[in-house]
Order: C-alpha cells, then structure tokens, then sequence
C-alpha cells in the first residue's frame, strides 16, 4: 500500500530546455510503503502527500519515471517527470460532497481509495 | 550570508529521501538560500540509512562558486572506504534512472554510496550533466543487477575546462565502464587519486575530451584500464596493469594480482595491502590548484586517514595498524628479511 510525496511549488529554470528538468508543483518526488513516517519538512508548504491504502507501491512507480530521448544512445533526460498530478483537482474533488473516493485526512494530506480513482488527476 | 543545513534521516530528519530535500530545497542560493532571504550554502546532511529514491537537483537552483549545493555525509556516519550497508546508500532499480543526477552547476558530494541495480543496458550510478563547479568527493560508485552493457558508475558530458573534479572515489561496474569522463578537450574532467578495478569494458573511458589523471588506479578492466589517448599531458602518477595509464610515471602492475595491490578485491575491499606496489609511488597533490575545496587539500584519503610522505596510488592511503605510515618498500623488505 502506497504513499505519494508530490512537490506543491513549481521551481524554473530561466532556459526553456532546462526548465523542462525542473522540479514541478504536481511531480512525485516519492513514493513510500503506507505509514511512512515523513520528514520534518515533507509537508505543507512544500509538499502534499497522497494516500493510496488500497494501491501497492508497484503501482504506482511509473510515476516516478522521468522521460528519455530514446534517439540518443545516452538516453538523454529531457523531462524530470513523465506525469503531473493535478493538485488543484485533486483539491476540488475532496471538497466536493458527492465525492466519495477522495477524502481529505486533513490539510495537505489526502486519501484516494483507487489507482483508477488517481489517474483521474493525472496529466 | 545565511547557510542552511538540512538532514536526510529515517525518521527523525527534515527529510526521509535526498530527491525530496533537493527538491524541496529548489530555489536561489545566490539570494535566498532556503528562504532565508539571504545568500548562503545548503547542506544536506544524509544519515544511515538506505535511500531508494533514485534523486535529482533538478534545474531550479541558481547557484555559484560562494553559494552552491553541498550534499555531504558527516564524517562520523560516513562509509571508510568499503561499501557499508550500514551507512547512508543510495540504490535505485528504476531503469535507466541514474541513482544521483547532477543537473545544477556548483554541487558537491561528499561520502556518498551510489548504486544502479536495474536491469537496462544504458543507466549510471552517477551522472553530471553538462556543468562546471562540480565536485565528487570521497564516494562509491557501484553498478549492479543485470544488462548493463553501456553502464557507468560515473558519467559526465560536460565540456567546460576543468568543470568537474572527482577525488578519493571507488568505481565499481562488473558490466561496464568505472568512469566515463566528458567530451571537453582542455580537459573538462580531473581524476585525482580514484580506483576503477575489474571493469568489464574500461576502468576509466572519454567520450572525445582529454582529462587530467593523477595517482589514479585501474586493474583488470575487460578492454583496457584507461581509454588510448584520454590524458591531459600534464597526467602523472597513474596506474595500470596493461600499461595504459597517462602519461608520465606510470606505475605498471602488469603481472601483479589484485590480491597483491588490494586487501579484498573480489568483495570490493580496495584498501592497500602493506607491500602494495601501489605505497609510495603517488605524487602529494594538497597544494595542487584543482584539489582546493576537497579532501585532498587536507590530505585526507578515502578513510579520513591523513595521507603523510609521498602520497599512495588510489582512493585508500595506506596507514600501519596503530595509525603510523606505512614504511617504504625497501625499508619494509629490510626489516623483514
């Protein structure tokens, strides 16, 4: 069973090839074993943390892939991140009352019951 | 000026992986180190403990010479010069995900254990992107899993002159290459004092530029040790077993067994054994200009052992049980025969 650690502030680089290896608001910086005991500083502001009680870790890992020139024989790295996770959406959908599968555990912090349910935030 | 220490622990730390410290610590070091408001150096202190995050900088800092990223391991809980389980290690299995890469200019690492256990061909331990003011110091590079037949313990494609120093530095890689060093021609890469031993492809490799090797050590590498025509001319004190090192006052091993040089080199144990032909045959490079700012500069080996008289080939200075140097070859041979 899985949970995400997701950057909640967008870092730039002035260079736009270079900003596409920046870390982004949305970018899963970890993923951990349900009941991780967070750092001191892996939360709000920084971070939000998603939790899957329901989802093992392998499935989740493919959001920790970043994407590669697969042209170039070193496999260069032109994005940090494959996938975002909308965290505004996922705000929204823990606020909406008809919405079961997304519960807010408290500030910052937030259940998702399903991987299908998470792919929804996914961008 | 306001520097910022961060730690990496199980629990109990500011953070429970380097990639979330590096990317939680994003930001302008040259005018707001961790949102300080002021200029200043971050720390990031990582603890004992096995990291499974592969980590990134990212490219979201503004550094420089003064206020740069020091990722480090404080000396009490830091790896004395074999792979230790024990201490902060970071192994990743994610395919060609480099375990630590280097996207910012002005990093530094310091007593770090760096593995890359996936099964894809091409994938590094550590990679540096194309950067200068990049400092490797006092690691261990290991490769491990399965395929791997394009992998490096280290890999750089920086082109700047003189961008990257790596000292006191352990490669391993059983499937490939130890270090491979950039494509600079003036040279881009300085290699002091570092092991590569039993490479399956080369202990030290350049895509295209030269590098600057000094009492550096490569043994038993599948190809050869260094890559033909890879060292700056002012290269010296280099060892190898097949007679490839650059450029002046090679040390040749040729003929000589690891077992020889090495206390344990099948289990990556590349401390010198006491008549190692690799003791006293190094040149003193403290005062050298491109070891500023690194062990080195304080004489210290792998271990934290102070390197005394005419340094030792390799990342290990050997020092006699009882902390004494060891004594000279001949001087050695005198006493025991």
């Amino acid at each position: 069973m899985a949970e995400l650690l997701i950057l909640a502030f967008d870092t730039s680089n002035k260079d736009p090839e270079q900003d596409r290896l920046a870390w982004k608001k949305g970018h899963v910086i970890a993923v951990m074993e349900d009941g991780h005991k967070w750092g001191k500083e892996e939360c709000l502001p920084k971070f939000h943390i998603i939790k899957l009680p329901d989802v093992k870790v392998e499935e989740v890992q493919k959001y920790m892939e970043s994407k590669h020139d697969l042209f170039d024989k070193e496999r260069r790295q032109i994005e940090i991140r494959k996938y975002k996770i909308d965290l505004s959406e996922v705000d929204i959908a823990a606020k909406s009352a008809r919405e079961k599968d997304v519960i807010t555990e408290k500030e910052g912090i937030t259940k998702i019951t399903s991987v299908e349910k998470l792919e929804e935030f996914v961008k | 000026m306001s520097d910022v220490t961060k730690t990496v622990k199980s629990s109990g730390g500011d953070y429970t992986s380097l990639n979330a410290a590096l990317a939680g610590m994003s930001g302008n070091l040259t005018t707001n180190c961790g949102g300080t408001g002021s200029a200043g150096i971050l720390t990031i202190e990582c603890y004992a403990m096995q990291d499974t995050t592969a980590a990134s900088t990212g490219t979201g800092y503004t550094t420089s010479s003064s206020y740069y990223i020091n990722i480090t391991v404080p000396a009490a809980e830091r790896h004395v010069g074999k792979w230790n389980g024990d201490k902060y290690n970071l192994i990743t299995t994610a395919d060609s995900t480099p375990a630590l890469t280097i996207a910012e200019n002005y990093t530094r690492c310091l007593g770090l254990q760096l593995s890359q256990n996936g099964g894809y061909n091409t994938r590094q331990c550590l990679k540096v992107n194309n950067l200068t003011g990049i400092i490797i110091d006092t690691c261990i590079l290991k490769v491990g899993g399965t395929g791997g037949a394009s992998s490096e313990s280290f890999s750089t494609s920086c082109t700047a002159t003189y961008s990257v120093v790596v000292v006191n530095t352990i490669a391993i890689n059983p499937l490939h290459t130890g270090f491979q060093a950039g494509e600079g021609g003036s040279p881009s890469v300085v290699f002091y004092n570092c092991t590569a031993v039993s490479c399956a492809y080369k202990g030290f490799d350049s895509y295209r530029g030269r590098t600057l090797l000094k009492n550096c050590v490569a043994h038993s590498s599948g190809n050869s040790d260094y890559n033909t025509g890879m060292g700056d001319a002012a290269s010296t004190n280099n060892a190898s077993e097949d007679g490839s090192a650059p450029n002046t006052n090679e040390v040749s091993l040729n003929g000589i067994d690891l077992t020889d040089i090495f206390v344990d080199a099948a289990n990556g144990d590349y401390h010198l054994v006491v008549d190692s032909p690799l003791i006293n045959v190094g040149a003193d490079l403290h005062s050298d200009t491109y070891a500023a700012n690194t062990s080195l500069a304080s004489s210290l080996d792998i271990d934290g052992e102070t390197r005394s008289g005419t340094w030792d080939i390799g990342a290990d200075e050997y020092v006699a049980a009882g902390g004494g140097s060891a004594l000279p070859n001949f001087m050695y041979h005198y006493m025991h025969h």
